[in-house]
């Protein structure tokens, strides 16, 4: 009897949890979990040693990453979630890649159905990785998911509305911009105008090279370090700015942030006037400058280190400002 | 800014365009290499242009033709024949709200940039002679007044033209966009306010600038992003959303 009562004790504190368990999981998850299928491709096309390739995705990630020879293998897998294996299935079926090829210029593009047309039951997203000579010029965008292009040396724009941008080891940059998320730069040498933009997300620019670099967020931090630069415009509007590197003669760089830190950690041996504002944070001048004047605050700061061949301008409104000795 | 500026910023318009010859184009490419200010009002010229490109042929609304026709009729006596109306585009205001932002950025950036030259000049007769300066200053000031109201105008015009399509816009990034046009109003607010008390305050003007050429930034990534999802609606790809999409 007291069994029968342990029995029927466990069983109903089973059901309970499980009841409870169920109730915790998200609907999407459980959506998710209804139907899942890929469908794996791959291409190969002859596109020279300094074709053009451009990709247009919609939604799921694109990676272009150099190889050798005159192909490009575009490999992409599309994959389908809903509720029905039906609805999934024809999910992949709508949902096309077309590669068309014409002397040296490839292009890859996503193509959706019109949901007018059909049911918003299924979704679908197509991932992108695609191998091509590293001379390729590239044009590489999703509207969401990430975009990442690593030692490409021809010239290259790269944008998303919803993810992050990566550029690992690229030559020539056009561009590289997203709406919500990420972009870094890294490794990046040759470049004449570097335009780095994000509207919500950080701007990481590492070991760069660029006679003109530009990087600007709205709410993020902008962080460049290595960098060598002739004319460097940072800009965040909440978020901390920082450049580490060199300064050139007769260089200029602009380091502005509205409620943002802003730190100047110069290196190399040219020297920079620095002029430098806030109005409501403080100012560290750097250990090695001459400092010609300090209004109030101190929220106005003017030097000189060194030769004074590079110019400096810093503004914060309500952030701090610090800069590093060489 | 110089003279050159001066000369540089009246073919801008044309550069941007394609319609110098080699020797100007390229003494203004030159120029707008060195020169920070002609590079950041050629940037946003480009800008704005490149996002009327992108609006492709937008016919005007029938009566605009009407209206022009009429002025014109009314400025010359001989016979004007009206166009055939054309069908009316369906972003027609997207076209109108760019141009008058195109218009009023343009305006707020040459006053900005004369402001700059009298602040300059300001501040070199007041060392050289000590005269009293209370006229230029107050000049100054209204300059300052007028950039603010061009930019606020375009602001307007760009704030109609992104509200009347923020439904287009996927959720989040709509999410993502006022939040940041929030962040950028905040930004502004205590820009203004900083101004109010520290009318000198070089940090307070220009981050009041800079967050106001920030929210039209951010505006006409809005309008792009909200014709882009319509140029894109007859494929139905640009729905990652709302039905075939990507699932995080």
């Amino acid at each position: 009897m007291n069994l029968r009562r342990d029995r029927s004790f466990v069983t109903g504190a089973a059901f309970a949890l499980a009841v409870l368990a169920l109730a915790t999981v998200p609907l999407e998850a459980r959506a998710a979990a209804e139907q899942d299928q890929t469908d794996r491709q791959t291409r190969v096309v002859s596109i020279g040693a300094s074709g053009s390739l451009e990709i247009k995705n919609v939604s799921g990630d694109v990676t272009v990453t150099a190889g050798s020879g005159t192909d490009a293998r575009i490999e992409f897998t599309k994959r389908a979630r809903g509720k029905t294996a039906a609805d999934v299935r024809r999910g992949l079926d709508e949902v096309t890649v077309d590669i068309e090829q014409q002397s040296g210029r490839v292009t890859v593009e996503t193509h959706y159905p019109n949901r007018d047309r059909g049911r918003n039951d299924v979704n679908v997203d197509i991932t992108f990785v695609i191998t091509a000579p590293a001379g390729t010029r590239v044009t590489a965008s999703t509207v969401s998911g990430n975009v990442r292009v690593e030692n490409i040396k021809g010239n290259l724009s790269a944008s998303t509305v919803s993810g992050d941008v990566a550029l690992v080891g690229v030559g020539t940059v056009a561009d590289a911009k997203t709406v919500s998320g990420s972009v870094k730069a890294t490794d990046i040498a040759g470049n004449d105008s570097l335009s780095l933009t994000s509207v919500s997300g950080d701007i990481l620019i590492d070991r760069v090279s660029a006679r003109r670099l530009d990087g600007s967020t709205t709410s993020g931090n902008v962080t460049a370090m290595g960098i060598t630069s002739e004319r460097a415009s940072l800009h965040s509007l909440s978020g901390n700015v920082s450049y580490s590197g060199a300064l050139a003669r007769s260089g200029r760089y602009e380091l502005q942030s509205h409620s943002g830190d802003v730190t100047l950690n110069p290196s190399g041996t040219v020297g920079y006037e620095l002029q430098a504002s806030t109005f409501s944070g403080h100012i560290t001048p750097g250990a090695d400058m001459v400092v010609k004047s300090i209004s109030p605050g101190p929220s106005n700061v003017r030097a000189t280190v060194g030769d004074g061949s590079a110019t400096v301008a810093i503004t914060t409104f309500s952030g701090n400002v610090e800069i590093r000795k060489r | 800014m110089t003279s050159d500026c001066t000369n540089v910023q009246r073919q801008l318009s044309d550069f941007a365009d394609g319609l110098l010859d080699s020797g100007a184009h390229a003494a203004v490419l030159t120029h707008v290499r060195e020169c920070a200010d002609c590079s950041g009002v050629l940037t946003d010229l480009e800008r704005l242009l490149a996002t009327a490109r992108q609006l492709g042929p937008i016919d005007p609304p029938d009566h605009v033709w009407l209206s022009v026709a009429g002025q014109l009729r009314a400025q010359s006596s001989a016979p004007l024949a009206v166009p055939a109306p054309r069908a009316r585009g369906p972003v027609w205001w997207q076209w109108a709200a760019l141009t008058a932002a195109l218009l009023a950025i343009t305006v707020a950036l040459y006053v900005i940039s004369r402001t700059r030259t009298t602040s300059t000049e300001t501040a070199a007769n007041a060392n050289a002679t000590a005269a009293p300066v209370t006229g230029s200053i107050a000049a100054v000031n209204d300059e300052l007044t007028l950039a603010m109201q061009h930019y606020e105008r375009a602001v307007a015009e760009l704030e109609a033209a992104a509200r009347a399509g923020d439904a287009t816009l996927d959720p989040s990034v709509a999410t993502t966009m006022r939040t940041s046009l929030t962040s950028i109003d905040q930004a502004i607010a205590e820009s203004r306010a900083a101004l109010l008390t520290n009318p000198d305050s070089e940090p307070a003007r220009d981050s009041l600038f800079e967050a106001l050429r920030r929210k039209i930034s951010v505006l006409q990534t809005t309008v792009n992003l909200i014709n882009d999802r319509r140029q894109g609606d007859p494929a139905g790809a640009s729905r990652p959303a709302s039905g075939v999409g990507r699932q995080s």
